[in-house]
């Protein structure tokens, strides 16, 4: 069998995300059965990628220790999969953070393992530093003991030249424009590196959303309501029509909730309603904390509008789930506090800060 | 001292990079002179009242091989006008300058759609009366090398334009140039394009004139038969059943054709959509919902914007509107079957059940009209909604197919129902049947329903029994699973695994774990650790079977084992669970066991 053959019997007629992964994993364990190695590793690469970018990086989390296992195994498909496996293993490097049960101790071995590798195959150093200051940025961690800060590992990371597992050019400007807003406060320079993407000139799969959403958060943060409502109703558009069913980007259309809360609260509730089911199913520990964060402050600012109640579908198995689908606006707001309180705290615990709790319990004195 | 430069333009490279690079084909200078022919007419008829709608025309002549004219009976142009609106790229006689905006009758708008005659000709010949100065014809010659020329002539010609491309480009891919100078190719376009052109479109022959649009009124598309044979004709489907679009703001009117078969959402669906009833684009992605994959469409809009290559829209929020607007028009559509034709709606749903479910679990207006017609797969083979609903007492659904396909033939036996919710959309659409449903209840299957649900063994209390589940539970519990005895059909399954979300998690970690290095043990380990509290799973041992039976009477300790660890892997292979690399080994090694015996 080849590549094709796998897909148009396992997964070719399966909707992206989650039922797809399922798919694809049923094609991996076929190609195992049958010995079909260099099948196989392709195969996991396409699972990574779905599981990465159209579902919640869980499953891609718990399956790439199989991949490189078996990469390991078979040294003499090495030549031919490490291609693959090495962009694999940066998307991993990207994800491992974003789950709570990964400690700081695992996931710094998980990147010096990454490193080596880099250099068993040749590639430089860039896209190490580059998923090392993100990993640590969205996390609040200024230092990794023996490896640096965030800007260290930013000036490293544009020491290095570009190579084939360097992000496309769209990738890169967005991660950029975030290190611009985010780290340096620099919003000039920021909205000049954006030009490019705003005028559709550089664009991805995840670009502009990110984008639109980076500076929407940007703004919101600094108190500038119109212009973050303006990024936000921007990245919600090209979210929804791109991501409309899918949990991958529970995490932007969280932060759009947020600001939406303060600037147009009826379509935060509209994201809160239509997503929530989509959302109740996705296992990443940072994901589930924007979401309920976004949720808790809509709840919050229908309270100021002394809303008493609302109509939620919530699911059947969800705790505070009722048959007449009514809810009390203050039983719920703490509901979906209390959930983001637990996951902060075990952020928290792992990273040894208070990011996350920072993060929840900031009040926003915005006029609604 | 700082000096201002000012930027020079190669003008001949810039008609080059407009006329050759911004469209997918030369086939689109046809498309732009009608544009052109059009836009002048429309003109006129707002700005003459000495002229009238109905005598508005656009010919073309072609002279094989040569040359070809089109000709149009608009305002035509003056000399200032030729060179404000011909002669500097950008400009266009459409666009109000002063209020920013283009004019809402006309189609084109960029002041660059003449420049696409340079694909296929060198040298454009633009002769020009205008209705505002009559006794003058001028004649306008613009070069490819970015040169142009105007002078009087005394030729006589109507009011209007006349544009002459000659087939003399001198660098050209011969026999793709040369097949524009064929009347059959210039028709073909004319269809293509301007089929729905409000003002006829002729071709010319001598004194033989051949009317090349028809004469079709979007807004009023009543006639399904008509519409049908329509959709067959430029869909090239026999379409399951269409009905009109109609935006209640009037940015667009048309007709939606549902597919006759199902697609996958992945599929790029070919539409004709045409802006100001010239064809714009055939592929409408961006035009309708994305759930929309099962419909097709032949639409006309006026007021969204064209990207200026005029082949896709800019996605703004009027794009947004016209998006909404649609889906409105197809819910309208359902709401209208559900009262007029049930069956047909039966047979929508069928053919594009999961379409129509991701237009469930994306909008909750369309709940009461479609939820009664979804096809779910249910242990006593497809059901409605409808039927669901109406089934009485509890059903129970699962979000595990490999769970359903186990447990299936166990509900059926019983005439009881079990709903498959483990694709996309069921879950969600489930919920909100149940949320609908007054005789039902729909209920997510845990555990304690499976337990529930098999009978009590007739073997409870009896010694051989218990001895037989306490060494079970003792050999299982190194699989983290506990045994227990049970009666169920059909007889011939001996054993039945279950087992929850959490424990199917699990075990897929463990798998990952038989093969991780050291580097990523840990971190499997730490998911592990935090899901093992919440495990659940159980080998259910059916006492009917005789198999079972056999067991309960079996003395042999290490035999009982070999059984039970068979049976074990045997349920597990029947629920299509990956097995562990050591199950794998269990299963041979009893097996070899078992001949020894």
């Amino acid at each position: 069998m080849n590549i094709k053959d796998y897909e148009t019997m396992y997964y070719a007629d399966s909707e992206k995300g989650e039922a797809r992964v399922r798919g694809i994993y049923n094609a991996i364990l076929k190609a195992l059965e049958t010995q079909d190695i260099p099948n196989a590793l392709e195969l996991y690469y396409i699972f990574i990628k779905e599981d990465t970018f159209e579902s919640d990086k869980y499953m891609s989390v718990i399956i790439f220790p199989e991949y490189l296992a078996l990469f390991e195994k078979y040294p003499e498909y090495q030549s031919i999969s490490s291609y693959h496996l090495m962009w694999a293993y940066k998307w991993i490097n990207e994800s491992v953070g974003r789950f709570y049960q990964v400690s700081w101790e695992q996931i710094t071995n998980i990147f010096l393992n990454y490193e080596r590798l880099c250099k068993k195959f040749h590639y430089n150093l860039k896209t190490y530093y580059r998923t090392l200051w993100n990993v640590m940025y969205n996390n609040g961690v200024g230092q990794i003991d023996g490896i640096g800060n965030v800007r260290e590992c930013h000036k490293k990371m544009l020491q290095c030249s570009r190579d084939c597992l360097s992000e496309i050019p769209a990738g890169e400007c967005d991660d950029e424009i975030k290190y611009l807003l985010f780290v340096e406060n620099d919003i000039e320079k920021a909205l000049k590196k954006a030009i490019p993407i705003f005028n559709g000139r550089l664009s991805c799969g995840q670009v502009p959303h990110y984008t639109y959403t980076n500076f929407a958060d940007y703004y919101f943060e600094t108190g500038d309501l119109k212009n973050a409502k303006l990024y936000a109703d921007k990245a919600i558009r090209v979210i929804l029509k791109d991501y409309g069913y899918s949990d991958s980007m529970i995490y932007y259309k969280g932060k759009c909730m947020l600001i939406f809360a303060y600037t147009d609260l009826q379509k935060a509730l509209n994201i809160l309603k239509r997503q929530y089911h989509d959302f109740s199913k996705n296992k990443s520990g940072e994901q589930c904390f924007y979401f309920y964060l976004g949720a808790y402050h809509t709840m919050k600012c229908l309270e100021k509008q002394n809303r008493k109640t609302v109509s939620m579908n919530l699911p059947h198995d969800c705790e505070i789930y009722k048959e007449t689908g009514r809810y009390s606006v203050c039983d719920i707001k703490k509901y979906f506090y209390d959930k983001a309180a637990l996951i902060a705290e075990k952020f928290d615990e792992r990273n040894r800060n208070c990011f996350y709790n920072n993060m929840l319990k900031k009040e926003y004195d915005f006029e609604i | 001292m700082d000096k201002d430069y000012k930027f020079k333009v190669n003008l001949g490279g810039m008609i080059d990079i407009l006329s050759n690079h911004l469209y997918s084909s030369p086939d689109v200078f046809v498309r732009e002179l009608l544009q052109n022919g059009t836009d002048a007419i429309s003109a006129r008829t707002a700005a003459d009242s000495n002229f009238s709608e109905n005598d508005a025309k656009v010919e073309i002549e072609v002279l094989e091989g040569k040359k070809i004219i089109f000709r149009d009976n608009g305002t035509g142009l003056n000399e200032e006008e030729i060179h404000k609106f011909l002669s500097v790229i950008g400009q266009s006689s459409k666009y109000d300058i002063e209020n920013n905006r283009a004019n809402g009758d006309y189609i084109g708008r960029f002041g660059i759609g003449l420049l696409s005659c340079f694909m296929v000709t060198d040298h454009i010949c633009v002769r020009t009366r205008s209705y505002k100065s009559p006794d003058t014809i001028l004649e306008w010659k613009g070069m490819a090398d970015g040169t142009y020329t105007i002078e009087k002539i005394n030729e006589e010609i109507e009011i209007g334009t006349e544009i002459i491309i000659e087939n003399n480009k001198a660098e050209k891919d011969s026999d793709v140039v040369d097949d524009y100078y064929n009347c059959d190719t210039i028709a073909n376009l004319v269809y293509y394009y301007g089929l729905f052109l409000k003002y006829p479109v002729y071709t010319v022959n001598g004194e033989e004139r051949t009317r090349l649009n028809l004469k079709f009124d979007f807004d009023a598309a009543k006639n399904k038969e008509l519409c049908m044979n329509m959709g067959k004709t430029f869909l090239g489907e026999d379409f399951l059943d269409c009905f009109t679009l109609k935006s209640p703001s009037g940015l667009f009117s048309g007709i939606a054709y549902v597919l006759p078969y199902p697609v996958s959402a992945n599929v790029r669906n070919m539409h004709r959509i045409y802006l100001k009833n010239m064809l714009l684009t055939e592929s409408g992605e961006r035009l309708l919902p994305e759930w929309a994959f099962f419909i097709r469409c032949i639409i006309n809009t006026n007021d969204l914007k064209p990207t200026s290559s005029r082949e896709d829209f800019y996605e703004d929020e009027t794009l947004d509107k016209a998006r909404t607007e649609i889906a409105d028009c197809i819910a309208d559509y359902f709401e209208d079957l559900d009262f007029n034709n049930k069956n047909m709606l039966y047979e929508i749903v069928r053919i594009h059940n999961l379409a129509v479910k991701s237009v469930l679990s994306s909008s909750d207006g369309l709940d009461d009209i479609l939820l009664p017609y979804i096809m779910f797969e249910t242990s006593l083979g497809e059901m409605t909604g409808k039927e669901i609903t109406e089934f009485g007492g509890t059903t129970f659904y699962t979000v595990d197919v490999n769970q359903f396909r186990q447990l299936a033939p166990l509900y059926a036996q019983r005439s009881e129902l079990l709903i498959n919710a483990g694709y996309v959309y069921e879950n969600a659409i489930l919920t909100k049947l149940a949320d609908s449903s007054i005789n039902t209840d729909i209920e997510k299957l845990t555990d304690t329903d499976i337990d529930f649900m098999l009978d009590d063994s007739d073997f409870d209390g009896d010694p051989a029994a218990e001895k037989l589940l306490t060494v079970a539970s003792r050999i299982l519990k190194k699989y983290d699973c506990k045994a227990a005895l049970k009666e169920f059909r059909p007889f011939d399954i001996p054993t039945l695994y279950t087992i929850n979300e959490k424990a199917y998690e699990a075990r897929q970690i463990r798998r990952a774990k038989e093969s991780a290095n050291e580097v990523f043990m840990g971190m499997l380990s730490s998911f592990e650790e935090e899901i093992s509290s919440s495990t659940v799973a159980c080998l259910y041992l059916n006492t009917n079977n005789l198999i079972v039976r056999k067991l309960i009477d079996c003395e042999d300790k290490e035999k009982i084992r070999c059984y039970i660890e068979i049976l074990y892997v045997q349920s597990l292979l029947s629920g299509h669970f990956p097995l562990l690399h050591n199950e794998m080994k269990i299963l041979n090694e009893n097996l070899y066991k078992l001949m020894m015996f």
